[in-house]
């Protein structure tokens, strides 16, 4: 009996000695997971919260000054990075190539049409819609930091925890010893908005650094960040440490152009007074002094355990024309100028990292893609869509966009004439409002739109059904959207 | 050659030779690649153009003068070229938008401005013109008091653009002061 009752009292305390072991192992275990900084941690915390989005904005960053598409000379390897660990969209482009429109739409998923910021005339309506509204909603830390520039003014943005901007210039800011203003409150120069944030005197620094103290700040909350760069657009000046880097490198000009060309055809209100190819120069050492900065970017989300819970996104909000068509500007609707660079990064969501997708997206499918990450359902006032499924690599044979609609209203003083065009994989078709004869190109045959064939009798069914398309398109683009407060109501 | 040159007065003749260099050079630099012409021949007519553009006035200016004609007339034919390049610079914003803001664009400082240095070249000229002949030409009448007129309109330029800095902040001729005005007249 003694024996019994012995065995059962050790079968007790070798119980009670296991579930001691097992506690401590717990608790061990709970604590090594508590422990900042440890990879316990990343997974534990980033897995279990919605995830972060970074949004970086580029201004005027054509989408082939990328060595990863093949530059002959420029060097970018984070942006070059954010591709092989993410996805590189080959045919990203915007729907008004000018800085104040496109942004409003990467702001809002909505045609100029809509959002109303046409030009650098017609001011933002702070009616207006953007996604940070509904990412504050569900929870998210936002901040947008950079330039804003668009006409009347900084506004009171709705959903904004941080909203860092400036509006010297214009609003175009300077390279060097920019003020900036900080949820509506002005700064002087070498003030900063982001305490614990250096000011470095160099706009893309600075944006970064307020970047980085940022995301430090909320490492602990999921947050959305929109980082909005100065750069690459004119004066095109870049930091000490890239200044100079290209002095003696040879460029090749496009077949029409020639040195001169920032003197000719109007080109010269664009202040480009220089040889073509050493402002060619100047602009890519800018892109090379910002892609330094995106690279820190990506180091701190490494560094603080964030990247695997991360959207990231570089884009640019227009292209480029370096003398294609005798042209240096953005606004008309040749590929170089509505082009852009458009790279994904969402480890475990992008089926395939290192790809390329040859589907035509745009600006506005920014916002929806967004939400979607986010878990938030698109509004239906959004006239893009979201990229999720190319993401992951679904969609199977299904065409995400067989045409789109690109618009650009008429920009006092610049000589580019008001134009809408329609945009399928093969072909384009360009509807000058005056000043210049309309235009239709075969892509397949000519992608650099050498040879206008809209006088080509053997062209006409496609102009006819590209027109009946394009008047389509600019139909649905103006329609009466469902309103959007309406929407973030019912998400209320 | 002559018979042509005997018909168009003497005043005119290098004011001529700049628009030829300057229409032919055009023809070489807009058109020289759809020709073939490769881009260094094109850089070099780049060149010549926009000497003719800038220094042209002061040239053709020079060239009235050592023919004999006064400053005023001189300075009508030393206008000649830049009129014409002013002229094709409204056309093309008027093909863009329309009559009114196409001629209103004329406005803008780049093209006050251009006006403004153009002036000053022949004044330059003009000064150089003088000081050559009071040292070669015996008993001539130098003509020092009209060269400050040839400042004027830049000067006249630069004060409006320092007044709009200094009252308003901003500057008046090139892009905020001159967009307000397409605002309040055609929006």
């Amino acid at each position: 009996m003694k024996r019994v009752r012995d065995k059962h009292r050790l079968k007790r305390r070798v119980w009670r000695g296991a579930s001691v072991i097992f506690t401590a192992a717990l608790g061990c275990c709970f604590v090594y997971a508590a422990a900042p900084g440890s990879e316990t941690e990343t997974v534990a915390t980033t897995h279990a919260r919605p995830p972060n989005i970074v949004f970086i904005l580029a201004d005027d960053h054509r989408w082939d000054y990328l060595s990863v598409k093949g530059h002959p000379f420029i060097e970018t390897p984070n942006v070059d990075r954010i591709a092989t660990e993410g996805i590189l969209f080959d045919n990203a482009f915007v729907t008004t190539s000018l800085c104040s429109p496109s942004r409003a739409s990467f702001l809002t998923g909505q045609y100029p049409q809509q959002h109303g910021v046409q030009n650098n005339f017609t001011p933002w309506n702070n009616n207006n819609v953007t996604f940070f509204e509904y990412l504050k909603q569900q929870g998210y830390s936002t901040a947008f930091i950079g330039k804003w520039h668009m006409p009347g003014g900084i506004p009171t943005l709705r959903g904004m925890d941080l909203f860092v901007t400036f509006d010297n210039v214009g609003g175009q800011g300077t390279y060097f010893n920019t003020p900036y203003i900080v949820n509506g409150k002005s700064l002087k120069v070498g003030e900063t908005p982001v305490p614990g944030a250096a000011v470095s005197g160099y706009i893309t620094d600075d944006l970064t650094n307020f970047s980085l103290r940022y995301i430090e700040d909320n490492r602990d909350q999921p947050f959305v960040l929109y980082l909005s760069h100065k750069a690459v657009h004119l004066p095109m000046k870049p930091d000490d440490e890239a200044a100079g880097r290209y002095d003696t490198q040879q460029v090749a000009l496009p077949e029409d152009a020639d040195s001169w060309l920032a003197f000719a055809n109007g080109n010269f209100k664009h202040f480009l007074w220089g040889s073509l190819e050493e402002k060619i120069k100047d602009y890519a050492e800018t892109a090379v002094a910002m892609d330094q900065q995106i690279g820190r970017v990506m180091d701190k989300l490494d560094e603080l355990g964030l990247a695997d819970n991360t959207l990231l996104v570089y884009a640019a909000d227009n292209g480029y024309l370096w003398g294609e068509h005798r042209l240096i500007d953005k606004r008309w609707s040749y590929e170089e100028s509505i082009r852009v660079p458009f790279v994904v990064r969402y480890p475990g969501v992008i089926s395939e990292p290192g790809s390329h997708s040859t589907e035509m997206i745009l600006n506005l499918d920014l916002a929806p893609t967004i939400l979607e990450v986010a878990g938030i359902p698109v509004p239906k006032h959004m006239q893009g869509q979201s990229l999720l499924p190319l993401l992951k690599g679904g969609g199977g044979d299904k065409v995400f966009r067989d045409a789109w609609l690109y618009s650009y209203f008429e920009d006092f003083p610049y000589p580019v004439p008001a134009q809408n065009a329609i945009r399928t994989k093969d072909y384009k078709l360009v509807d000058y409002e005056r000043g210049k004869q309309d235009e239709l190109f075969d892509l397949r045959v000519d992608p650099r739109e050498r040879n206008n064939l809209i006088n080509d009798s053997s062209m006409t069914q496609t102009r006819l059904r590209l027109e009946k398309q394009l008047k389509k398109l600019k139909e649905r683009a103006s329609y009466t959207l469902p309103p959007s407060d309406t929407s973030a109501q019912e998400l209320r | 050659m002559r018979k042509l040159n005997n018909l168009i007065q003497p005043h005119w003749h290098m004011a001529l030779y700049v628009y030829s260099t300057a229409v032919i050079m055009t023809i070489i630099y807009d058109f020289g690649g759809h020709l073939g012409l490769s881009v260094i021949y094109r850089n070099y007519a780049g060149v010549l153009l926009f000497t003719c553009i800038m220094l042209g006035a002061g040239v053709s200016y020079a060239g009235a003068r050592l023919a004999g004609a006064l400053p005023l007339r001189a300075t009508k034919i030393g206008l000649l070229l830049p009129l014409l390049w002013y002229l094709k610079e409204l056309w093309m914003a008027i093909k863009i938008y329309g009559f009114g803001a196409g001629i209103y664009t004329g406005l803008q400082g780049f093209y006050l401005y251009y006006f403004g240095l153009i002036f000053m070249v022949m004044g330059v000229f003009h000064l150089c013109l003088e000081c050559y002949q009071k040292t070669f030409v015996k008993r001539y009448k130098a003509m020092w008091r009209c060269s400050a007129y040839f400042f004027v309109p830049l000067l006249l330029f630069l004060g409006i653009e320092v007044l709009g800095w200094f009252f308003l902040g901003i500057d008046i001729l090139f892009f905020r002061g001159f967009l307000e005005g397409y605002r309040l007249i055609f929006m």
